[in-house]
């Protein structure tokens, strides 16, 4: 039991060290961006940073699932994320941003409650965090794919541990984002209350949001796919 | 026409290049069944042959499948000691970093096995398609150092060195850890 105990710590830890290694810099500034937008109360900032984290894990559970059967190689799934999911991910990210900024608003929308898709992506609040965690959990780059595949997998077999210790990973992931969030949050609310601007900050909180996706966007778009940064 | 509207027409502009620009990507690696190789779950055996690219000593590239050995190099007796960096296209600072650090070390450790041919030096991208075997003969996961010993011009032992990650950050140790690595294998026989 204490062995397991460990393990579970050294997991959680390597978890934090992807999450705060430089490669996830662009990805984790668009989550605490989209995490600390909910500047109006912060259960907000809170339920989108454990969503966030949630999605974060359930990546990892089912990539760490798939490996431990070995329904998928290591080389394979590390290999053709790290190629594809972060080719992905730019464009992905500019079309949310433009969305949450108002750019894209499809009237042809077939919501049943009859509004477009910005009026989605406001319903998607609190499960867009959940999304987003587990789109930003599969773009690995090299050190989060030697501390994923390279440590935690190995760690995981020899405890025979497919739950426990991908799980802790996950959660070590999340946490320094949604820290950083709920202080970022925390500071943004405190600075807009002593200026009487509570409601004029969080009107500017989402297309703030929604820019920062779509300037990350660009940046992986340049990075990955046409490799000029 | 307001800016929001060029704002929106320039951003959507510029996901349609994205996506032509992958799929002319794809066309041009002639990838339409990507990694259909590791999707067939293959593992080849461990590569004798070195990978064409630039190496520090003045060493040839091998032939697909063969074992180079021109005049200038060791007899096809003697051991040779392989030191890969396999890396993909996109480069991240501490991959060139890692890439440096190890070539730096052969180089100022090793000058006169590197000279005749007892160290080699090979950076190989995988993502080219003839490199791409490597990632299974290797079970690669990641960007990697692996030092291969080859005797009578059969690979007999390789070793991802992966601490390489975990002493990106600190020079020294990293050096010695390449240093000790390739002394050991130059050690056996």
């Amino acid at each position: 039991m204490p062995q397991i105990l460990l393990a579970s710590g050294v997991s959680l830890w390597l978890g934090v060290l992807t999450s705060v290694s430089p490669c996830p810099l662009a990805t984790n500034i668009a989550a605490v961006s989209y995490i600390g937008k909910g500047l109006e109360s912060a259960w907000r900032v809170f339920a989108a940073g454990a969503l966030y984290t949630a999605g974060r894990t359930l990546t990892y559970l089912a990539l760490a699932g798939l490996v431990v059967t070995s329904v998928l190689s290591i080389p394979q799934a590390s290999y053709y994320l790290q190629t594809y999911m972060n080719k992905l991910l730019g464009p992905v990210l500019i079309l949310v941003g433009m969305a949450l900024t108002g750019l894209l608003n499809l009237g042809f929308s077939v919501s049943v409650e009859g509004g477009g898709l910005q009026r989605r992506f406001s319903g998607w609040g609190l499960w867009g965090a959940g999304l987003l965690g587990m789109l930003f959990a599969l773009s690995f780059c090299p050190v989060s794919a030697a501390l994923f595949f390279g440590s935690l997998i190995p760690l995981a077999l020899q405890h025979e541990s497919a739950v426990i210790l991908p799980g802790m990973y996950g959660l070590g992931t999340g946490l320094p984002v949604v820290a950083f969030a709920a202080l970022i949050a925390g500071g943004a609310r405190s600075v807009s209350r002593a200026f009487e601007r509570v409601t004029q900050a969080e009107r500017w909180a989402r297309p703030i949001t929604g820019a920062v996706f779509i300037v990350v966007g660009v940046y992986l778009s340049l990075t990955h796919i046409f490799e000029v940064l | 026409m307001n800016y929001r509207a060029v704002l929106k027409y320039s951003l959507l502009a510029f996901v349609a290049v994205c996506a032509a620009y992958l799929m002319l990507q794809r066309s041009r690696s002639g990838d339409a069944a990507p990694d259909a190789s590791l999707a067939a779950g293959l593992v080849a055996a461990a590569p004798a042959q070195p990978a064409s690219e630039a190496a520090i000593p003045p060493s040839p590239p091998g032939q697909p499948g063969t074992e180079a050995a021109p005049a200038a190099q060791p007899a096809a007796s003697r051991q040779r000691i392989r030191v890969y960096y396999f890396y993909t296209t996109v480069r991240c600072p501490t991959c060139r970093a890692i890439e440096a650090y190890t070539a730096d070390t052969l180089r100022e450790s090793f000058p006169e096995a590197l000279s005749d041919g007892t160290v080699e030096w090979h950076p190989v991208n995988v993502q080219l398609p003839q490199n791409r075997h490597f990632i299974q003969d290797y079970q690669l996961f990641t960007k990697s150092v692996v030092i291969s010993r080859v005797k009578d011009g059969r690979q007999v032992e390789w070793k991802n060195l992966e601490r390489v990650w975990e002493l990106a950050g600190n020079r020294e140790a990293f050096r010695n850890y390449i240093r000790g690595e390739v002394r050991a294998y130059l050690g056996r026989s």
